[in-house]
């Protein structure tokens, strides 16, 4: 082997090997010495119409504190009856229910008939789904709803029903279904279809299509026959739509744009838009919570940029105008010894993303100048050794050149697949 | 070149038509595992829960794949390393890298075979049940094991080669650390998109260091 190949797969081995080293390194250093920090859950209290929060600490001493925003903590107790809709059974069996709202104690249909949740996290929003959906008979016959004997796909041209037992397409549905949806002016290929698949709900509202005109069409099965709806919403930033079957029959889904979130309207699907202009549909969760009094909104953000956790709590009227607002943060950093020994030692990072729930990405990132300090301190210890051994520094170029720049993980590089000191007759090779 | 060939397949010969088997067998079992989930629910009960859950389990066939490739390695390495024999091949009348590949690439075209059966067996069980939607991340998930094996099999010789400690180390440590990286990009029901460039830097790695055991194992025997 030419001594041309054997420096090629030398330093080759000691390239992938320092990549290697760039993500485990500082995941070992994550796993043994950073905390997780205490994460919080706000939530607002209709008795003082002040907020609280919820806190996890994490690790060994695993609890749930109750606190009030200047932090002072308070027993379960206390705070139950701070939350009466929360802990509705509760109070009325301590007879602690607010007097306040005495009425909802009186009719507690009042409670259940004007309480929604709804849930959109970014897990949901940038998952990548198996692209195949269902499609439910919307006035089941027996009044319960029923798993379909089919799933559809989206082709080039339609709709493609297929029949699962014989894993075949259902060629006269798929016909039905495309032709009512060309009726309707829908321009194929669909880009996205969103349904809930789930059975463990009142009614079924069908799906959501988006055409390739990015106008979105409601389609629904009746009687085994399509319906198709033109919602007249178009819209080319659409991310998600999360379809919420609910007796209150307020809307019918949650849409997800790149930075607003929407309520699609049950009745004419006005768009409903929620009153956050900082939205982030790769990092923010947003919550829903509806109740007889009003609608709390949150939007939890995790801004990875700035290392922060930022909360904006809503509560706003029952037709989504501000009443009350709260905006909190929380540093997501290390602390400061933590993050200066981190970018010292660690000149880059690689990390293994979790993009979504199920979905993994490498992301490269690189720490501020601090590293090169010992990177230099590193590569002069070994100048200082090579001169106390009486070594040639020419001989050890690139040694030297792989410590300055990449620090610690180049030394420990050379060590494993090169040589720290190197005696004669590989000295001349390497010329 | 056939003679190469023939004297490598008389090595693992016992081992590979073994491995062949329980290949075999774990094909036979998913099918069965489908077929018989299917006759006691129903194929949308089966199919709904594999997309709400986007999960199928094949680990066996998984891990087996790994396994063998680590078994042939092993046979077909060993014994000529303790015995000295690698010697003799190393000096036969052909090129240095010539001697190595006529090694290593007859086992890795008895793998290479393997892997096309096994592969498209498992196409043929799959597709007649599932969509092609649910086909292509479980073809690419069992494509991603043979890369996983690809790797096994080259660090395997390297490391039963390799006469310095430290290197031997090195490469069992950066094999390992391979295979949980690995592990973790094969985690879900999807393969990460960063996943070739993955492999890629692995098996260069993986070939390097094969390479380079050789070269110094060579060099320790002429001194």
């Amino acid at each position: 082997m030419s001594i041309l190949i054997h420096n090629i797969f030398k330093y080759t081995t000691i390239f992938i090997a320092i990549l290697l080293a760039g993500f485990f390194l500082p995941k070992l250093y994550k796993d043994f010495f950073s905390t997780k920090p205490n994460s919080p859950y706000i939530k607002y209290s209709h008795v003082d119409e002040k907020f609280y929060k919820q806190e996890y600490s994490y690790g060994k001493d695993y609890k749930l504190s109750y606190l009030n925003l200047d932090n002072k903590k308070m027993s379960k107790e206390e705070y139950a009856k701070l939350f009466p809709f929360e802990f509705f059974s509760h109070l009325i069996k301590i007879d602690a229910f607010p007097k306040k709202f005495e009425y909802i104690k009186n009719d507690p249909k009042i409670l259940k008939k004007n309480s929604q949740f709804s849930w959109v996290s970014s897990k949901k929003v940038n998952s990548k789904a198996i692209p195949l959906y269902t499609l439910m008979e919307a006035r089941p016959s027996y009044g319960s709803l029923e798993k379909p004997k089919d799933l559809y796909r989206l082709s080039k041209e339609g709709l493609e029903f297929i029949d699962l037992n014989t894993n075949s397409i259902k060629k006269e549905k798929s016909k039905l279904f495309t032709q009512a949806l060309k009726q309707k002016e829908v321009l194929f290929p669909i880009k996205m279809a969103f349904s809930n698949s789930s059975t463990k709900k009142p009614f079924d509202d069908g799906t959501f299509l988006l055409d390739s005109k990015n106008e979105l069409y409601h389609l629904i099965m009746l009687d085994k026959k399509p319906i198709v709806k033109r919602t007249k919403i178009i819209n080319d930033d659409i991310k998600y739509i999360n379809v919420q079957e609910n007796t209150r029959l307020e809307f019918r889904a949650v849409m997800v744009t790149s930075n607003k979130v929407y309520l699609i309207s049950h009745k004419n699907y006005k768009l409903i838009s929620m009153p956050y202009d900082n939205y982030d549909y790769k990092n923010t969760e947003f919550r829903l919570s509806i109740n007889p009094i009003t609608k709390n909104l949150t939007f939890k953000t995790y801004d990875y940029k700035n290392q922060k956790l930022l909360i904006d709590k809503i509560i706003t009227d029952q037709n989504y105008k501000i009443k009350q607002t709260l905006h909190y943060e929380q540093s997501l950093k290390g602390s400061f010894v933590y993050e200066t020994i981190k970018k010292v030692l660690f000149p880059f990072i690689i990390d293994l993303k979790k993009t979504n729930e199920y979905f993994y990405s490498f992301s490269f990132k690189t720490n501020s100048f601090y590293f090169l300090i010992l990177n230099f301190l590193l590569a002069f210890a070994y100048i200082l050794f090579l001169i106390k051994k009486e070594k040639k520094l020419k001989y050890y170029k690139t040694n030297l050149s792989l410590i300055f720049l990449t620090g610690l993980y180049g030394l420990i590089c050379i060590l494993l697949f090169s040589k720290f000191i190197k005696n004669y007759d590989e000295d001349l090779e390497e010329i | 070149m056939f003679n190469f060939f023939y004297k490598e397949w008389l090595k693992i010969k016992t081992i590979y038509l073994l491995f062949l088997a329980v290949i075999l067998v774990n094909l036979i079992q998913i099918y069965n595992e489908i077929a018989s989930s299917i006759k006691f629910s129903s194929s949308f009960a089966y199919i709904s829960k594999i997309i709400s859950y986007k999960s199928f389990d094949f680990n066996i066939l998984f891990y087996t794949n790994l396994f063998m490739a680590f078994c042939l390695g092993l046979f077909q390495f060993y014994k000529e390393r303790d015995k000295g024999r690698i010697r003799l091949h190393m000096h036969l009348p052909y090129s240095y890298l010539t001697n190595i590949n006529t090694m290593v690439f007859s086992g890795l075209f008895l793998i290479f075979i393997t892997f096309l059966c096994e592969f498209v067996l498992f196409y043929l069980i799959t597709s007649s049940y599932f969509p092609k939607e649910i086909i292509y991340p479980l073809n690419l998930k069992l494509f991603c094991s043979f890369l996983n094996a690809f790797i096994i099999y080259l660090a395997t010789p390297a490391i039963l080669i390799e006469p310095n400690k430290i290197k031997n180390f090195s490469s069992i440590l950066i094999t390992t650390l391979f295979l949980i990286i690995s592990f973790w990009v094969n985690k879900g029901f999807y393969t990460s998109e960063n996943f070739f460039i993955f492999y890629f830097l692995a098996l260069i790695f993986q070939i390097a260091n094969l390479y380079l055991s050789f070269y110094r194992y060579t060099k320790g025997y002429i001194k």
